[in-house]
C-alpha cells in the first residue's frame, strides 16, 4: 500500500484536532459532495475478528443486544437488526452434501465469514416504500434514515430485499448503517472500513472500488479460487429486480444464499402495478358475475 | 420507574451516551413516550449539559429507555 504524501504533515501519533480530509489518508480518497460512495466487502480476506461490528457500535452509540450466546458458531449477533448495523456471519464449512464430516482439506479454514451490512442499493426499495419521505438519498449516493421524520410505521421493513432495515420499539423509529453519514461529512472513512485490519472492507468512490474488485476477482481466479464472483455489482447476482446496482457489494465465493443473501433480489415497488390490476380484474369479475347472476334471476321472474 | 444523574457524553440518532455521576456510563434511548425528540437531544451533547433522567430498564437490548430529560 502506499502511503499518502499528505501524512508526511502528520509525523505524531497524538493530534489535538482532527486531520482535515482524513479519509485521504486512511483510505485514499477525497470525501466530496456530489459523488457516489459506497463499500467494497471482500469476503476472502475477513478474519471475523469483528472490528467493523465494535467500531460500528462505538461511533453509533448503538447497544449489544444480548450478552447470551446464540449456539450459532462465533456469531453472537446473529443478524443485522435497529442495534447492529454491521453483522460479521460465520458460516461453517464442513460435512459434504448434507452428510456428516469425518475428514477435513489441510490447511483450509473450512470458514467463510462475511461482514454484512446496509447495501446502500442504488434504487433502494425501503426508500421507495417510506410513506414520510423519512429515508432519503444523501449527496454522497447513500441511503439514510431522517429520525425526526420517521414515525416508526415500518413499511420499509418488509420492503428492504435484504432483511437489513428495522423498527426499535422502544424509541419507535427505523434504524439501519448510514454509511456513517455524520462522519463523510466531517471528511472521515466510516469507522467499520477505517478499523478493517485486513481491508476486507475498502471504502471508496464506487467506480473505483468496481475497478479494484473485478482485478480482485482476477487475481483470485489466477490463484485458483474460480469460484470468486461479484454481487451487487452491475449485472451481477443481487443487482437484479430494477435495484441496478449496490454501493455496498460484494465479494462471495459461494452460492449467494450461502451467505444468507438473496441470489434475485426485487424491487417490492415492481409488484404494486400487477397486484393492483390483479386486485381491479378480480373486483370486475365478481362485479360481472353478480351482474349475470341478478339479469338471470329476474328472467327467471324470481 | 428510576432516576439517574449525570453528563451527557454522545448522541446519536434518539441515542445518548450519558457519565452518570457514580462513575458509571449507561446508554439511553430516547422512548416513543418521551416528549423529547431526538433532534431536540444535540444541543445537549454541545455542551455536554448535566442532566437528570427517568427511566426504566429496556429489554431488547443493553440500554435503558428514558422517558423524561431535564437539564439541570
Ligand atoms: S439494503 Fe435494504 S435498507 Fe439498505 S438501502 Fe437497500 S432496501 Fe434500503
Ligand atoms: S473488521 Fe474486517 S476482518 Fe474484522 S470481522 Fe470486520 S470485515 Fe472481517
Amino acid at each position: 500500500m502506499q502511503i499518502h504524501p499528505r501524512a508526511r504533515e502528520y509525523p505524531d501519533s497524538q493530534f489535538s484536532r482532527p486531520i482535515r480530509d482524513e479519509s485521504e489518508l486512511t483510505a485514499g480518497v477525497k470525501i466530496e459532495p456530489g459523488k457516489s460512495y459506497g463499500f467494497f466487502t471482500d469476503t476472502t480476506r475477513c478474519i471475523g475478528c469483528k472490528a467493523c461490528e465494535v467500531a460500528c457500535k462505538e461511533w453509533n452509540a448503538l447497544p449489544a443486544d444480548s450478552v447470551g450466546l446464540t449456539g450459532m458458531s462465533y456469531d453472537n449477533t446473529g443478524g443485522l437488526s435497529a442495534s447492529t448495523w454491521r453483522h460479521v456471519a460465520f458460516i461453517e464449512k464442513i460435512g459434504h452434501g448434507g452428510g456428516r464430516a469425518t475428514e477435513m482439506a489441510p490447511y483450509q479454514s473450512n470458514w467463510l465469514m462475511m461482514s454484512d451490512v446496509c447495501k446502500h442499493c442504488h434504487n433502494a426499495p425501503c426508500l421507495e416504500a417510506c410513506p414520510t419521505g423519512a429515508l432519503f438519498k444523501t449527496e454522497f449516493d447513500t441511503v439514510v434514515v431522517q429520525q425526526d421524520v420517521c414515525n416508526g410505521c415500518g413499511y420499509c421493513v418488509p420492503a428492504c430485499p435484504f432483511g437489513v432495515i428495522d423498527v426499535n420499539l422502544d424509541d419507535g423509529k427505523a434504524h439501519k448503517c448510514t454509511l456513517c453519514y455524520d462522519r463523510l461529512k466531517g471528511g472521515f472513512e466510516p469507522a467499520c472500513a477505517k478499523s478493517c485490519p485486513t481491508d476486507s472492507i475498502q471504502f471508496g468512490e464506487l467506480a473505483e472500488l468496481h475497478r479494484r474488485a473485478a482485478e480482485r476477482v482476477q487475481e483470485l481466479h489466477r490463484l485458483g479460487v474460480e469460484s470468486a464472483y461479484l454481487y451487487g455489482t452491475p449485472g451481477a447476482p443481487g443487482a437484479t429486480g430494477g435495484l441496478e446496482y449496490l454501493n455496498a457489494f460484494f465479494l462471495l465465493t459461494d452460492a449467494p444464499e450461502v451467505y444468507n443473501l438473496p441470489r434475485a433480489p426485487t424491487r417490492a415497488s415492481n409488484r404494486v402495478m400487477p397486484s393492483l390490476l390483479s386486485g381491479l380484474a378480480t373486483m370486475a369479475g365478481f362485479a360481472v358475475a353478480a351482474v349475470a347472476l341478478f339479469a338471470g334471476a329476474s328472467r327467471n321472474g324470481r | 420507574m428510576k432516576t439517574a444523574e449525570g453528563t451527557v457524553l454522545l448522541v446519536q440518532e434518539s441515542r445518548m451516551k450519558v457519565q452518570l455521576d457514580s462513575g458509571a456510563s449507561q446508554l439511553f434511548i430516547i422512548s416513543h413516550k418521551s416528549p423529547a425528540e431526538p433532534q431536540e437531544l444535540q444541543h445537549l451533547q454541545k455542551a455536554q449539559a448535566k442532566v437528570r433522567i427517568t427511566y426504566e430498564e429496556g429489554d431488547r437490548g443493553m440500554y435503558a429507555v428514558a422517558r423524561r430529560i431535564m437539564e439541570i
